[in-house]
């Protein structure tokens, strides 16, 4: 195999590639990029098992051939070249050659054989997507998603598909996201599936360059196509809980709240708040939150007041800070409303105005306050 | 045979007899397996009833709890008939039957409840502790075995009226640090508070003193340093607490414990040593030499715990 490139087209493309090659591995070849040099044009394709990146390369193309190289020192000498043209040969035995104007840089790969295949993906189901859609999607929802591998369901994003919307929820058992699309119908595809947060937090860095993704459903993967890259990953096989039943309906205590105003005040107050529960109270009587956080172990305290209106009996509930302002972070409105029941159950989160054609409700777990 | 019912027992069935056995004496026995997940669901229905009366309980097995009333009430006459209206709910709401002990201290209730069964009743109010000790054999006094029966027997000791008549000395050295305890037990002192569940829920440490103390500063000192290190073990185990309490115990053995109740959760020396030394000054008859002199923290808050979604 013989390929020329230039630096900048190889930076861009291992950087991308780089994000499924897993951290630590007991399988050495997926360190590796592969490259498949054809008459059509030259791919390289990174995987961790659970996820697949192609993406082609532009580059000259002087011999056919396909081996698997070490990504990282491949990335590491593209990243200290300056913009210069790069001739990558490998030879029979996979000795890998990359020669530049600066000099000439040996090492050893693989054979492409030992890489492994991409999945077989059968009876698949087409679709597409506006890649504002899944952006959104993948903001509102992605930072819920569990990291809890011992329940796997949890680990990823349902998305309901169906004939009237999208339902996308997240969930780690103490927060829970459901963001629903009316803007966004499909009949090509009905019913639910999981998709690891991996994934989707990959699949962002490809969304800026394209309007549309489109998407292949299989039984156990899904493909995402955005422009000439490709993405495969393992769907999770695994039922999602039933959200719907933890979603109160008779939260009547209802606070609102300028989104800004609560979430700087919340943000200074945890600072003196215990690091390991990072626990903040929310005393909410007539038109007024009291903040407070209390760290008996650093005897650190702090507190204040906001603004806001609230109809209801006084409250007083506690909540993990950072959970807190997740959630507050990412309802990306002027205000919010809260509806809270009682100091021991989930309270309700969403815009006091709605985006258009979108539906988002955050759900938070308090902390049980003991005194 | 793992249990037998009150009426079974007539006919001299009793656990751990085998099957056989429980069958030659009684043909006519109905043998039923058994149903741990009722018991478990039963035994928390009655816990949850319990802890209505008294946030203070220590549940030791999954039909036996103990409760700490003090804070409750504040006459005896109050305990009783709490306690009455506990029996007459467990049976009304799941037709269960129970036995209850109402004394002074742990020993003494659990004594008093064994006393009738099923479905008893037995008070023993304050001050006739050792008239109600007295008459009862030795093995009626949890914590001396069938082992510990014979090796008294031997020194002619049936009841517990024989076994107060031994000096701690003698006990001491027939049964160790035991002996001790059996020396207080005769006597209806047993300073153990109830606490809840089985993993530790109090932090205490006491000190006995190899000459008997009788000034006031000292104590205090004492009491002091007691504290302390009560607080910097429970913030080693990340623990706070609302219930101080004080022991002292004088020359004669004669031992007392009291508590009280903080406004708030704390692991604070001073909040301790503050509690501890109010607690002392009301217990201590100001002059007499004391011999041990301690100092508890109970009833810890729950940990703050963040609370799930039911997914």
């Amino acid at each position: 195999m013989k390929i020329s490139t230039s630096k900048t087209e190889l930076q861009s493309a291992l950087q991308k590639l780089s994000k499924a090659t897993p951290v630590r591995s007991t399988l050495p070849i997926l360190n590796s990029v592969l490259f498949v040099a054809e008459n059509e044009g030259v791919l390289l394709r990174t995987t961790d098992l659970e996820i697949t990146i192609i993406v082609p390369l532009e580059a000259s193309l002087e011999d056919t051939g396909s081996a698997a190289v070490p990504l990282h020192t491949l990335l590491e000498i593209t990243n200290e070249l300056p913009e210069t043209r790069i001739t990558i040969s490998i030879d029979a035995q996979n000795r890998v050659e990359l020669s530049t104007e600066m000099g000439v840089y040996d090492l050893m790969g693989k054979p492409a054989d030992e890489f492994p295949a991409i999945p077989d993906v059968d009876k698949q189901k087409t679709l597409s997507m506006a890649t504002n859609v899944m952006r959104d999607i993948i903001d509102n929802t992605s930072f819920a998603v569990s990291k809890d591998e011992l329940k796997p369901a949890l680990t990823g994003v349902l998305f309901q598909f169906n004939e009237q919307n999208l339902t996308s929820v997240a969930t780690d058992g103490h927060r829970l996201v459901r963001y629903i699309r009316t803007d966004y119908q499909t009949d090509a595809f009905s019913g639910d599936i999981v998709v690891p947060r991996k994934f989707l937090g990959l699949l962002g860095n490809f969304l800026s360059e394209e309007d549309n993704i489109d998407i292949s459903l299989g039984d156990k993967h899904l493909i995402a196509r955005i422009g000439k890259n490709t993405i495969i990953t393992r769907l999770i096989d695994e039922r999602f809980p039933d959200y719907d039943t933890v979603i109160p309906r008779d939260n009547e205590k209802r606070l609102t709240v300028e989104r800004e105003t609560i979430l700087g005040a919340v943000r200074r107050v945890s600072i003196f708040s215990n690091k390991s529960t990072h626990q903040v109270a929310l005393r909410i009587i007539d038109e007024k939150v009291t903040i407070t956080t209390e760290d008996p172990e650093k005897a650190s305290r702090a507190q204040e007041n906001v603004s806001a209106s609230y109809s209801g009996d006084d409250l007083v509930i506690g909540y993990n800070a950072n959970y807190l302002k997740d959630i507050l972070a990412h309802i990306k409105v002027e205000k919010i409303i809260i509806d809270l029941k009682t100091p021991i159950s989930a309270g309700l989160f969403y815009p006091e105005e709605q985006a258009n054609n979108s539906d988002l409700t955050m759900l938070l777990m308090p902390i049980r306050l003991n005194d | 045979m793992a249990a037998a019912s009150y009426p079974a027992r007539k006919f001299g069935i009793h656990s751990a007899m085998s099957m056989y056995q429980a069958e030659k004496r009684c043909p006519e026995l109905i043998i039923k397996p058994p149903r741990f997940k009722a018991y478990k669901t039963y035994s928390r229905i009655v816990m949850g009833i319990l802890r209505n009366v008294s946030p203070v309980i220590q549940q030791v097995s999954v039909d036996e709890a103990y409760l700490d009333l003090t804070q409750q009430i504040d006459h005896w006459s109050i305990a009783e008939s709490k306690l009455r209206a506990v029996q007459r709910k467990i049976s009304r709401d799941i037709g269960l039957s129970a036995s209850i002990g109402l004394g002074t201290n742990k020993m003494i209730a659990k004594i008093a409840s064994d006393m009738e069964k099923p479905n008893g009743f037995t008070v023993i109010p304050p001050g006739t502790e050792k008239r109600f000790l007295e008459p009862l054999l030795v093995s009626k006094i949890p914590g001396i075995g069938p082992k510990t029966v014979n090796k008294l027997a031997g020194i002619k000791v049936t009841t517990v009226k024989d076994l107060a008549q031994i000096s701690e000395i003698e006990l001491a050295e027939k049964f160790g640090k035991w002996g001790r305890d059996m020396y207080r037990w005769a006597r209806g002192i047993d300073d153990r508070i109830v606490h809840e569940g089985h993993e530790a829920k109090s932090i205490s440490t006491e000190r006995t003193f190899s000459i008997d103390i009788s000034e006031y500063a000292e104590l205090t000192t004492i009491l002091q340093r007691l504290s302390g290190q009560v607080s910097r073990q429970l913030q080693k185990e990340g623990f706070r607490g609302r219930t101080v309490s004080v022991k002292v115990r004088y020359a004669d053995f004669e031992t007392y414990t009291r508590q009280v109740s903080l406004n708030k959760y704390t692991d604070l020396e001073n909040d301790i040593y503050q509690a501890a030394i109010e607690l002392f000054d009301k217990s201590w008859i100001a002059g007499s030499p004391l011999r041990l002199l301690g100092v508890g923290v109970s009833n810890f808050a729950t940990p703050e715990q963040q609370l799930s979604l039911d997914i």
